[in-house]
């Protein structure tokens, strides 16, 4: 496992390679283009674990298996970080773009609604304390959450249809098409390594909470 | 017939000491007063911000009315006795559910003299389609405070996580129920997206609560 972070890590250097010097710069943005090839796969991955766990908060209350209800929490935690980098990268890139840091859009606004709910989340689990409540009051908030993603999409997407600012069908050269898809792929391992990194440590933690509570048992 | 007698249960407590319906519309009065305030009760920008000031206000005071109707079980251990008896978790859910919506509902008629008073608007005049918006925003306002009410009845700083963790879940009702209800309070027509995504999400939200309540009531 650590040989592979280190590999990763290696990688990392090999794609911001790709992105600055193999990709062509944007005709019309230039540089701050570059932007893009960090800011979507951070995105789709924090989506990607905001998406595990609603699947494990499902699982959690159909199996009761706690285990499940652990591979949840991490999941949101990752995933939060992940949009903190999200909200970091696209007012930088907005600045350009768009000429102001923050419009309300609907992209943009679900992701920061996103970002608040599942902070609220990481709080619910740090005021309920370790326990079978805390556990399946945590699974019902990450159902409800996701459920409420394409609300409020739809909702900010109708609230202000003309400023739809994420681009759309933007037409890439080859070259950058590659550079995206490379970075898209290394971001997905990446988020997958972090994770079942992240579960073996929560593994190692709760075996360490057992031992202990046998100790004082005693 | 056994979810009346649960209604009923919450309202003639209700009935008996008016603690909820009182503090949410002494919360509601202040609250519109202070967004005239704010706005140094300036005729034309209080028109423009009545539909906002209006739902933010009853969001915050339906906060209040959630956690007193929420505690009422918590008193001579109530819920344990709830629990026992042969009654299905998810009417559990509804009858809290009903008592949330009717009591801020109350609420919101209460009001109505107020919001013509201070924003000058012609309220009961509107009335007709207003009262749908009324409804169909409460209903899921409800539905996501009845959920979460009686999930942090046991957690300490409750008072805190409630308006965060429901708030951003209704941000997509907020958003319908203001621009619906400028839409009338202009006299323009209504928009038939936003009643759909009002409908969508109570039916999504109610639907949710009553499959997910007893996930919050196991002891």
């Amino acid at each position: 496992m650590t040989v592979f972070g280190a590999l990763l890590l290696l990688l990392h250097f090999m794609n911001l390679m790709m992105i600055m010097v193999y990709a062509p710069l944007e005709a019309t943005m230039g540089l701050i283009q570059k932007i893009f090839y960090y800011h979507v796969p951070v995105a789709w991955s924090g989506f990607l674990a905001y998406f595990i766990t609603f699947i494990f908060s499902i699982l959690y209350l159909v199996r009761k298996n706690e285990r499940d209800d652990r591979i949840a929490h991490v999941s949101a935690e990752l995933g939060t970080v992940f949009f903190v980098l999200v909200l970091i990268t696209g007012p930088i890139w907005a600045r350009y773009a768009w000429g102001s840091y923050w419009v309300w859009e609907p992209r943009l606004t679900t992701s920061f609604v996103l970002f608040i709910l599942f902070s609220a989340y990481l709080l619910l689990r740090r005021f309920g304390g370790h326990s079978d409540k805390t556990a399946r009051y945590a699974s019902v908030l990450g159902i409800i959450a996701f459920l409420d993603v394409p609300l409020v999409y739809f909702s900010m997407h109708w609230w202000a249809p003309e400023i739809s600012a994420h681009p759309r069908n933007i037409g890439l050269q080859t070259e950058m098409k590659t550079a995206f898809f490379i970075s898209l792929a290394l971001f997905t391992v990446t988020f997958i390594y972090m994770l079942l990194r992240r579960i073996e440590l929560s593994d190692l933690d709760s075996e360490y909470m057992a031992l202990n509570r046998n100790l004082q048992d005693r | 017939m056994l979810l009346w007698n649960l209604v009923r249960k919450d309202l003639l407590l209700e009935w008996k000491n008016k603690d909820a319906v009182l503090a949410m519309t002494a919360f509601t009065a202040l609250v519109l007063l202070l967004f005239a305030i704010a706005v140094e009760s300036i005729p034309a920008l209080l028109r423009d911000i009545a539909p906002g000031a209006v739902w933010i206000t009853y969001l915050f005071a339906a906060i209040l009315g959630f956690n007193r109707v929420a505690m009422v079980e918590r008193e001579n251990n109530a819920m344990y006795t709830l629990l026992v008896a042969p009654i299905d978790r998810s009417l559990l859910f509804i009858s809290k559910f009903t008592v949330n919506f009717l009591l801020i509902s109350l609420v919101q008629v209460l009001s109505l003299p107020l919001i013509m008073l201070f924003f000058n608007i012609d309220i009961f005049l509107m009335m007709g389609s207003l009262s749908w918006i009324f409804i169909l925003t409460t209903l899921g306002m409800s539905a996501i405070g009845t959920l979460f009410s009686a999930m942090l009845v046991n957690i300490r700083m409750k008072d805190v996580l409630m308006p965060l963790l429901t708030f951003p879940l209704l941000v997509p009702l907020l958003i319908a129920a203001v621009s619906l209800t400028r839409a009338v309070f202009n006299g323009q027509e209504l928009q038939s997206t936003w009643v759909n995504l009002l409908l969508a999400y109570d039916v999504i939200f109610i639907t949710a609560g009553t499959i997910l309540y007893e996930f919050l009531l196991e002891e």
